[in-house]
């Protein structure tokens, strides 16, 4: 057919040895000096900082940090990064679990669980089971990353335009399961969705779409932009409303008790599929953590013996989606150090220290430094672990949020929320689209129309529109070509039945409980 | 670390000094506080890097700490627009880089600015391209893969970072030189030049050109083969790679480019004090040592030079987005 | 993210706020919308709005086709959802709650927004911060004045300090430079001191 399948074996002088002891050894020595492990520490630190402060996004933790990278030994440099960019992925979920702001397009799926477990008083439940399962999937994905290396980078080109393709087509069937009790309405949510993505360039001739003349559009709506719009704008009018009737000061109050190792550990199985699901897509080059968030969430409902308390507040869906986000903080290197593909912001500047370190990433990286490249995946172990403890001194000092009346709390969230939107790209027209999804997310939630179909659409949609095209242009228009190879079969047979899964399931249920929705 | 901190206290006093001394600003006072450099691409991408390495070095020759900023999106538009916004006073200048100040331009009239509003003031640093294939294509020379095309037009296909990059232009550039049409070879676009650079690894495409930085550690490790390179004399690092030149395509010259740009009507003798500035910059080992772990080739250019070869550019690639119908209005 | 009757489950009491059940009125305005966005999308904003090259015209490579087919989507499920939730309203027209304050109360926060965006505009981010968080906690019904300077003094310090000072990111210039005319007063001081 279309492409040479024999490319890949040329990777095989990779694939042939698996990991290298007496390597691992040698970087265990590159990563035992005191100022590597401080500088993890100062990462994790300030990852934390910003990730838990609202309008402090990852991104920025990144670039204040970056120049002082200059100026380090390499192995500082990078675990003064890998510090941040694990912490980076956690601290969102913090905010958005507080105060329904995911402070990283990773939380996207986090807020919709863990918002409505803080309003419940259980606030602390979801911040331990989110910490928890941030840390467990990250070791189990960094074991898989360090153990797999060799064959993650031949595994990352095994997947052309179609096979990407067909894991979106999968992923984007997530919709029908995270709609609630409406198929319908989330149907036309994630159609809003996803014609919101087409706004801006097209990504294969470069002409405009829906842009008007207007240059500041050419860029697209920020995922960041589009997240705090639809779930931060509407909770903060809707706790308005509550605020100013009851005049006096109210607040959640409480944060509940923690969460017991039993329950913790009797998650494991969503831990298992999460980091199985976040390690594919991690692998896979230019995904990031949000989709795979996504795909963790799902996999967690699809399983769960409780799937209705999903979007409701349960802890297994807080669970699903950290450990998503998480599992792709170890795989996401490995595009990034054997093919010089970074995977998302945190990544490319990670690649940047690399390279200004004359470590360039690439094929070439492997086999000059070896060392080098297990260095850093132990270091995303020491990373790990001082995020776990960081993050629960984070989460004690989280009481001042539930304490907070609301009549204080909202509008300062406002304010925090106006600034992050600004600073993300530095324009007012990302400020004004941000409440413009918040007035229109306002409306969807007055009629019960899903917020989280219209946030996985626009995630995923760009990349389906872009894989799609592509693949037809190699293919040179013929659809065959998303059936001529074994992994993108797999993948659409898979959409399949997710997919009739769920339309049977919200069919068996239509007499009983979603007619009531409308009748209501 | 004492690097930093004598910056740290540089920084404070000049602050504070600022502060006290309000005379009205002149040309003779610039600079008399904190510079800011935009960069309209994102942190850790290597424009960025290579403004934030002009920055460090260029601090003792201009006598002001220079703060980087970065404001990315819509292909560099929305931070140079943003930059050209500013009081041309000297405090606000760019990281220029031809993608977002010639190119996004170039293939959009609505843009908002073309090279007639800033002010270029230095060339810091170019990256010539390089035609590749994967190792085990037929195509051992330019002649092979041109008379491969012109056997069956319309089958060959490359991979390039998008519709507008310099790897979509700079193959059009040769097709067109060969006097081949637009369509003889099929253009598969990517999310970026690294991504690209897969697609052409994976055999989705069949040939690629890049920048020289992306490519080195490919050809160097034998996954691809390189055909030929823009730069006029062989590059010391392949000295078996020709040049197009050599095989009778010496109009293929697209190389990248960065450097600093101001705002329009930037006074001269600020324009002036900053190509100075540069060119001591560019002398410094520390400064060449960084770019060249980039994989960036330091090259000078003063102000009117720099004027005169972006304004060539910009026609150029404003041709060619006419002739490839990729012109957005 | 449906939160729908969590305030029932709240440990402090708090006041019933009737603006996330949907009504079957609202729904049919909702279908209407909807409906109205996917024809008009479909036959007026896509062809003006986006520019297709002559060659792939008509093909799935068109950069109108995906946008085309969410639009004809988008009204596919409009009529199926005016379908339904008009059916139920002819059956059951009368509304239960009455919502009409909460719905004024909402608008009112919009308003607060829109007015705190107008304000960045003509006084900056720094200053329009200080305005909006003090009309917003205001509007929300907490009273007391000292708090409400404190929080407006204090917040907006802290974001300037944080994003002019620490992570330089430039802030638009507003239409009336009053802080520009704040730091020139400044520097007049100093030179005089």
């Amino acid at each position: 057919m279309v492409r040479g399948r024999t490319q890949s074996h040329r990777w095989g002088g990779l694939g042939d040895h698996m990991i290298d002891f007496d390597v691992l050894l040698q970087s265990l020595k590159l990563i035992l000096h005191w100022n590597v492990i401080a500088a993890c520490f100062a990462g994790v630190i300030w990852g934390m900082f910003v990730g838990v402060t609202p309008g402090l996004t990852g991104i920025m933790a990144v670039v204040i940090a970056l120049p002082l990278t200059f100026f380090m030994d390499p192995q500082s440099a990078i675990a003064l990064l890998l510090g941040i960019y694990v912490t980076a992925i956690y601290g969102g979920s913090v905010t958005a679990i507080m105060i329904a702001t995911p402070g990283t397009p990773n939380a996207a799926a986090t807020v919709i669980d863990g918002y409505p477990l803080a309003r419940q008083g259980k606030a602390r439940q979801a911040l331990e089971m989110a910490l928890y399962a941030s840390f467990t999937a990250g070791i189990l994905s960094t074991v898989v990353a360090l153990v797999i290396f060799p064959i993650v980078a031949t595994f990352a080109l095994e997947f052309g335009a179609a096979e990407v393709f067909a894991v979106i087509v999968f992923a984007i069937t997530i919709i029908a399961g995270v709609s609630g009790d409406s198929l319908l309405k989330g149907l036309i949510a994630a159609c809003f969705g996803f014609l919101i993505a087409t706004i801006g360039q097209d990504p294969i001739h470069g002409s405009s779409r829906f842009t008007f003349g207007v240059s500041d559009f050419q860029a697209g709506m920020h995922i960041l932009t589009l997240l705090v719009g639809l779930f931060t704008i509407p909770e903060i009018i809707v706790r308005g409303v509550e605020a100013y009737k009851s005049r006096d000061s109210v607040s959640v109050g409480d944060m509940g008790p923690g969460i017991s190792f039993r329950k913790f550990f009797s998650f494991w199985p969503i831990y298992l599929r999460s980091c199985a699901g976040g390690s594919l897509l991690g692998a896979l080059p230019g995904l990031g953590g949000s989709p795979a968030a996504f795909l963790g969430y799902f996999l967690a409902q699809r399983f769960s013996k409780t799937p209705e308390e999903f979007g409701n507040g349960s802890l297994e869906g807080v669970a699903g989606a950290e450990a998503g986000n998480n599992s792709v903080c170890g795989p996401a290197l490995v595009p990034m150090m054997s093919l010089g593909i970074p995977g998302d912001t945190t990544t490319a500047v990670l690649m940047g220290a690399l390279v200004i370190h004359g470590l360039s990433p690439g094929p070439m990286l492997f086999e000059s430094s070896p060392d080098f490249v297990y260095s850093v995946f132990l270091l995303l172990f020491v990373a790990l672990i001082f995020l776990l403890i960081v993050g629960t001194g984070v989460i004690s000092m989280a009481k001042w949020v539930v304490q907070m009346p609301t009549q204080i709390l909202f509008p300062v969230v406002l304010i925090l929320a106006t600034y992050g939107t600004y600073a993300v790209r530095g324009t007012m027209i990302d400020v004004l689209a941000m409440y413009g999804v918040g007035f229109f997310g306002f409306l969807m939630r007055t009629q019960k129309i899903p917020a989280a179909p219209f946030a996985i659409a626009f995630i995923l949609g760009p990349l389906f529109e872009n894989e799609l095209r592509k693949s037809l242009i190699i293919s040179s228009g013929s659809l065959d070509i998303f059936v001529s190879s074994t992994i993108s079969i797999s993948f659409l047979a898979l959409a399949a039945l997710s997919a009739g899964a769920s339309v049977y399931l919200h069919w068996r249920l239509k007499g009983t409980k979603a007619a009531k929705i409308i009748s209501d | 670390m004492r690097h930093l901190l004598k910056q740290g206290l540089l920084s404070v006093t000049v602050m504070a000094s600022a502060a006290i001394f309000t005379a009205p600003v002149s040309a003779a006072d610039y600079p008399d506080k904190p510079i800011k450099l935009v960069v309209a691409s994102g942190a850790g991408g290597s424009t960025d890097t290579a403004a934030r390495i002009m920055a460090i070095n260029i601090q003792e020759h201009i006598g002001q700490p220079i703060i980087v900023v970065n404001k990315k999106g819509g292909s560099g538009g929305i931070g140079i627009n943003f930059a050209l916004k500013a009081k041309p006073d000297g405090y606000l200048l760019m990281e220029g880089m031809i993608g977002g100040h010639v190119l996004f331009p170039a293939m959009n009239t609505s843009a908002g600015y073309t090279p007639e509003d800033y002010t270029p003031i230095a060339m810091t640093q170019m990256n010539p391209n390089v035609l590749i294939v994967r190792a085990d294509s037929p195509y051992k020379n330019v002649k092979d893969l041109l008379d491969a095309i012109k056997a069956k037009p319309g089958k060959l296909k490359f991979s390039h970072a998008g519709a507008g990059s310099i790897h979509y232009f700079g193959v059009h550039l040769l097709l067109k030189t060969a006097g081949l049409g637009n369509d003889s070879a099929i253009a598969i676009p990517y999310k970026g030049g690294s991504k690209s650079m897969a697609g052409l690894l994976r055999g989705e495409a069949d040939f690629h050109q890049t920048n020289l930085v992306s490519a080195i550690d490919f050809i160097e490790s034998g996954k691809v083969r390189a055909l030929a390179v823009t730069t006029k004399e062989r590059l010391k690092a392949f000295p078996d790679v020709p040049t197009y030149t050599e095989e009778g395509y010496p109009n293929v010259d697209i190389f990248g480019w960065r450097g600093v740009i101001g705002p329009k009507d930037l006074p001269k003798a600020i324009v002036d004090q900053w190509a100075k500035a540069v060119q001591e910059t560019m002398a410094r080992k520390g400064w060449k040592k960084m770019v060249k772990a980039v994989g960036d080739m330091p090259r000078y250019m003063g102000p009117e030079e720099f004027s005169k070869h972006i304004a060539s550019d910009f026609k150029r690639y404003r041709q060619m987005a006419t002739d490839l119908d990729i012109l957005v209005e | 993210m449906a939160i729908d009757s969590v305030t029932s489950e709240l440990p402090s009491p708090m006041p019933a706020v009737e603006l996330e059940t949907p009504t079957r009125r609202g729904d049919v305005v909702a279908a209407i919308l909807c409906l109205t966005a996917g024809l008009s999308g479909y036959l007026l904003l896509v062809p003006a709005a986006v520019y297709v090259p002559s060659k792939v015209a008509g093909t799935a490579n068109s950069p109108a086709f995906l946008p085309n087919v969410l639009f004809l989507m988008l009204t596919g499920l409009s009529v199926i959802y005016l379908i339904q939730s008009f059916t139920v309203y002819l059956r059951q027209p009368a509304q239960g709650k009455a919502r009409k304050m909460d719905w004024l109360l909402a608008g009112g926060t919009a308003v607060v927004c829109v007015g705190y965006i107008v304000a960045i505009y003509f006084v900056g981010m720094t200053l329009g911060a200080a305005l909006g968080v003090a009309a917003m906690i205001y509007y929300f019904g907490e009273r007391r004045v000292w708090l409400i300077g404190v929080i407006a003094i204090i917040l907006p310090f802290l974001l300037w300090y944080f994003f002019e000072k620490i992570a330089h990111v430039l802030f638009p210039t507003p239409w009336f430079g009053i802080m520009e005319w704040l730091e020139g007063a400044r520097n007049l001081t100093g030179g005089v001191a």
